[in-house]
Formats: C-alpha cells, structure tokens, sequence
C-alpha cells in the first residue's frame, strides 16, 4: 500500500498563555484549560489540557493551506486520541492519500504527535481541488 | 436505557437579536433543540482567535488581503465555528456556570466527574467573514454509553448548523466525553 504524500507541516508548544488565549478567544469556561488548581486537585489532571478544538483548528489550518489558492475544505473529521498538557511539543502534520475515488477530490489525512512520536490527535478531510474561492 | 427517564424531546426556539440566549432545560433529552441569538462575526473577534492559533495569515487580520484572496472581508480560519459554537453556549450569569466552569447547555442530567471535547465532524459550505451575522441551531441527537481504555463514559453527541444570511455555512456533528 502506498504512503499518504507527506504535507509540510509545523511545530508548535501551547503554554499556559495560550491556552487562556484560545479559551478567551473562543469563549470556553472550561476550568481545565485555564485553573491549574482546579485542573490539578480536582480533575486529577498532570497540568492544564490542551483544548482538542486547538488541535483541530491546527490541523484544518494544515488542510486549508494545502488546498489554497484554488481548492477548498468540503469537511473534516477529527478527535483527540489522549490528552496532552500544557509546554508539551507538537508536531502538526499529515499526508495526501496518493488515489482518490473521486475526480477533483483529494483526501488528507492528519495528525498531531508529540516530540516522543506519539499521536494526541487525528484527522481527515476533503479537499475540493478545483473551486473558486469563497 | 440510563437515560430513560429523561423527558421527551422538545423544541426551543428563539428569534434572532434578543439580548439574552435562552436557558438550556435543566435535563436535556434526544431531539432537545436550541437556537441562539444572533451571533456577529466582527474582524476583532476573527484577529483574536486567528492570534489565539498563533496564525499571521494575512486575510485573517486585513480586509485588502482577504479580498486579494477572493473572499468579501477579513475572513475567519476554518477552525472559528468552534468559537461560535462556545460564544453562543456560554453567554449566560456566572452562576449558572457548572464548578468547572461549563455552562448546562443541553447536556443530559447524569453523574459524572469530567467532561471533555469528543470527535467533531464538519461540513464547510461557506467561509465566515467579517459582518457575517450567524445563527447557531443545536440538537441534541444522541446519548451513548460506551467502555473505553479508560473506562466507561457517556458520549453526547449535537448536531449544529451555523447559518448566515447566505445560507448554512458549516454543519457539525460534535460529541462530548462524560466521565
């Protein structure tokens, strides 16, 4: 079976700033993103969670910019596979699956990995190839 | 069925522009549904989520860039519906806020200790811009027990339509994690 084409993807180290950030931006109360007290002694967590939207929009941003300036994100799937705190590195990235079944479709799948190589989060979407823009 | 006891479906509807979103039913069941108040997109709330991603893409912060790229106005990233999703959820008194800080929003009356974000599939029919004024419809359509790694939980799963003035621009089926 041949390999997805590799996507040019990114790094990125989400601390504590922004976490509140996204939460701020995005209007999450969640305590678990923001209260390390809270996070900690209550939930039981290790330190404050990366918010799985984060890891999502990281990813759509991924397929978005492969597929400008001519084609466009029809949907995406994506979920966290396990949780992933605070000051740890991620890698963004992904890969074309090299045979469509459909003519000016493209099918990408991503993913988000730790330094370690493990997965905290997976995606899929499609990518019309051949539109015009929004 | 551990949520057979929970009321049958009913239909919340609201009309767009009222100042105050409506207040989710105390125990949500299947076919519960709410629509929010009218959201406004602005170029500020766009350039705060776009610096919250760690994003500099141009068209996410200057409307002749957007433009050059064929869209109306400063443009949103993709990923915005989920603060669309959040804004509309959470505009209620603190203290109807839950102790970790979520707000009721159509989340079935059980026990749990945690809940987390579960698998968000998306359809993309238009990108939200600028002066875009969007009204968010949520339904609850299913409530799963499950077993995972980690033990048993509750998966909740709502379907939103993000809806503007052009028509539904986004449709999210969203599952939240109960443990």
């Amino acid at each position: 079976m041949t390999p997805p084409s590799p996507l040019a993807g990114f790094e990125v180290c989400p601390g504590p700033l922004q976490l509140f950030a996204f939460s701020a931006a995005t209007g999450n109360p969640h305590r678990i993103h923001y209260d390390r007290d809270y996070a900690t002694a209550v939930e039981g967590l290790p330190g404050l969670l990366v918010q799985g939207p984060l890891l999502g929009t990281w990813m759509l941003e991924l397929l978005d910019r492969w597929a400008q300036p001519s084609g466009s994100v029809e949907s995406f799937t994506y979920r966290s596979i396990r949780p992933v705190t605070e000051g740890a590195v991620l890698h963004v990235g992904g890969g074309v699956e090299p045979s469509a079944s459909e003519p000016g479709i493209a099918v990408l799948e991503t993913w988000v990995r730790t330094s370690d190589g493990e997965t905290v989060a997976t995606g899929r979407g499609r990518v019309a190839t051949r539109t015009e823009s929004a | 069925m551990k949520f057979a006891h929970l009321r049958k479906s009913k239909e919340m509807r609201f009309p767009g522009g009222v100042s105050q979103p409506p207040a989710s039913p105390p125990t949500a069941g299947v076919g519960d549904q709410i629509t929010y108040p009218v959201f406004h997109v602005t170029c500020t709330d766009i350039a705060r989520f776009a610096h919250s991603i760690g994003s500099r893409a141009p068209e996410y912060f200057d409307a002749g860039a957007a433009r050059s790229r064929g869209h109306r106005d400063v443009v949103a990233p993709l990923g915005y519906y989920v603060a669309i999703r959040h804004q509309t959820a959470s505009l209620v008194a603190l203290e109807e806020l839950s102790v970790d800080g979520m707000p009721p929003d159509l989340t079935p009356a059980t026990t749990y200790l945690r809940r987390a974000a579960g698998e968000s599939r998306a359809r993309f029919h238009d990108r939200f811009v600028a002066g875009d004024r969007v009204v968010v419809t949520k339904t609850l359509v299913d409530i799963a027990d499950k077993q995972g790694r980690s033990g048993a939980f509750t998966a909740v799963t709502h379907e939103l339509h993000y809806d503007t003035d052009r028509g539904t621009a986004v449709v999210e089926h969203f599952v939240r994690i109960l443990r």
